[in-house]
């Protein structure tokens, strides 16, 4: 539970409340027709891997032409695989098992 | 052609469909709630846990400890849903719900409800809303969660019960068939009797058949027993009738053969063609009061007396009798109507033939016994005849005096009907002939 105490709640919500902007921030580019939707996407990986999607990323840095949806499908092999696609195409950038690269 | 195997099939088939269907949607209602109840349940809890965890800035926008809510919320599609909705917008979702357009209402303060709707990735969504008011601030939270895991299970469960029950079905139907096939077969020594009644081996059907078809058997047998009878009657009668005729023939042979026939002769043969002229009339007559063959048929005393009544009348026309009738029983009476027709014309004929001037009938049941009674005004009979009249076994001669009393024919019907003849003297001043006819001692009369 958390405490609300004083002026360190504040700075505790900011913090928190950042962790589903990555969500909100998709959302918006995605209502805004500028990348797919995840469901395209995860479409598309199950065609070359077939399993259940376990984590999404987008790494979105369109000034450095970086416009990538980072896809963790847990595969029926039992395997993780990451597939990277390009958010804007739905190119197939990646397709690897997963490690910990970062 | 109505088909015993197809009513039963049809008859078991509607039951079972009925069953079947009638099971089917108590189960999958029952499954169904309590799947829904369980999940909602856990929405609720889920609820509470967001409540727990929300606080309102002073600006109105909700912050949540995000990092205390079940870490299933936060992976993208993950089938766990959470949103907070106020008068204004969808001020926070869950990061689960990524791109996803969940629908959300705003509801009452206190209000509650539940629907199901598709999620994303093809997902099957339970929804869970409920309103709150919190520091005056009103908001809704809905909830959701993907139930396409236990409606998997559910759906394949439904699926081997809808399996189990249509083998079941069809199941039922082969061995209702094959109990069907095994009863009929238990009809085979009644198609035995009937060749071998054909090639007259046997006048009888066995009646070791299921007790179903013993009524039936028993009524076909009361009704051969009837038919024998009268084939033996008129098989007497012709021989009766036969004898008769070949006293008369020989005399008018010897007649005709005689070279020389006398004066005597002459008038002997012409008696003798009277007397063959009125043994004829007699089984003419006998015929026509017999009345035409309904095979079968009940005996309607009220409607049948009239009709042989009318007839007696025209047959004695020249006597202007007087025929009195009463009968006390409207229903038909179980007897067999050509029996009663004969039975009734000959007592009747009797009468008419004795009576001088006044005939009697009367027709009545009484515990369970019929009972006629038929008199006449005429020179009755002296005892020492009636006794020889009723004597068991003495054949009656009808055909040399030419006024016998039909009684032989009398005596076989009612001895087919177990029946009773009583013969004495009437009120009327001549003869008094009662019969009685218990109703139930045939068979035949109680399967009718």
């Amino acid at each position: 539970m958390l405490r609300w105490t004083g002026g360190t709640s504040l700075l505790l919500m900011a913090a928190l409340a950042l962790a589903s902007e990555d969500a909100e921030q998709v959302r918006t580019l995605t209502e805004q027709g500028r990348i797919l939707p995840l469901e395209q996407l995860i479409t598309e990986a199950r065609k070359r891997k077939p399993g259940i999607l376990i984590e999404a990323e987008l790494d979105w840095e369109p000034e450095q032409g970086i416009t990538i949806y980072e896809l963790l499908m847990l595969g029926a092999d039992g395997e993780l695989w990451e597939l990277e696609f390009d958010a804007l195409t739905g190119e197939l950038l990646e397709l690897e098992l997963e490690h910990e690269h970062d | 052609m109505t088909s015993l195997e197809r009513r039963l099939n049809l008859g078991l088939s509607l039951s079972l469909l009925l069953l079947i269907l009638g099971a089917w949607w108590l189960g999958h209602a029952a499954l169904h709630r309590s799947a829904d109840a369980l999940v909602l349940s856990r929405l609720e809890h889920d609820a509470d846990t967001l409540l727990a965890n929300l606080r309102f800035l002073q600006d109105g926008q909700p912050r949540v400890a995000e990092r205390h809510l079940p870490p299933v919320t936060r992976r993208p599609y993950s089938g766990h849903y959470q949103l907070l909705r106020t008068p204004s917008s969808i001020a926070w979702r869950s990061r689960s719900v990524w791109d996803f357009n969940l629908t959300a209402p705003l509801l009452p303060v206190g209000e509650r409800t539940s629907w199901t709707q598709p999620g994303p990735d093809g997902q099957e969504l339970l929804v869970w809303s409920a309103g709150y008011r919190r520091n005056g601030q009103e908001f809704t939270l809905t909830l959701a969660e993907d139930v396409r895991p236990i409606m998997g299970e559910i759906r394949g469960f439904e699926h081997t019960v809808a399996l189990l029950a249509l083998l079941g079905f069809f199941g039922m139907l082969l061995i209702q068939g094959w109990i069907l096939k095994h009863v009929f077969a238990l009809l085979a020594p009644l198609y035995r009797d009937i060749d071998r009644l054909e090639a007259g081996a046997t006048g009888q059907l066995t009646e070791s058949v299921p007790r179903e078809f013993l009524p039936l058997v028993r009524k076909f047998n009361g009704l051969l027993a009837v038919q024998s009878a009268r084939l033996m009657r008129s098989r007497q009668a012709a021989g009766n009738l036969a004898h008769a005729l070949k006293g008369p023939l020989a005399v008018l042979l010897r007649a005709l053969e005689s070279d020389t026939a006398t004066v005597l002769d002459r008038d002997s043969a012409r008696a003798q063609c009277a007397q063959i002229e009125k043994l004829l009339e007699r089984e003419l007559r006998r015929a026509r009061l017999s009345g035409a063959p309904a095979a079968g048929a009940w005996f309607d005393a009220d409607a049948e007396l009239g009709p042989l009544i009318r007839l007696l009348r025209q047959i004695y026309a020249d006597k202007d009798l007087r025929i009195d009738w009463t009968t006390t029983h409207p229903d038909p009476l179980p007897f067999d109507r050509e029996d009663m027709l004969e039975l009734l014309g000959n007592l009747l004929d009797n009468a008419c033939k004795w009576g001088r001037s006044w005939v009697r009938i009367m027709l009545g049941v009484k515990d369970g016994v019929c009972r006629i009674q038929v008199e006449d005004d005429g020179p009755g009979c002296p005892q020492p005849a009636l006794s020889k009249i009723l004597a068991r076994g003495s054949r009656l001669d009808e055909r040399t005096e030419g006024h016998g009393l039909g009684l032989s024919i009398v005596r076989e019907i009612l001895q087919l009907y177990c029946g009773d003849l009583h013969i004495g003297r009437s009120e009327l001043g001549g003869l008094g002939v009662s019969v009685s006819l218990p109703l139930g001692a045939r068979e035949l009369t109680k399967t009718r």
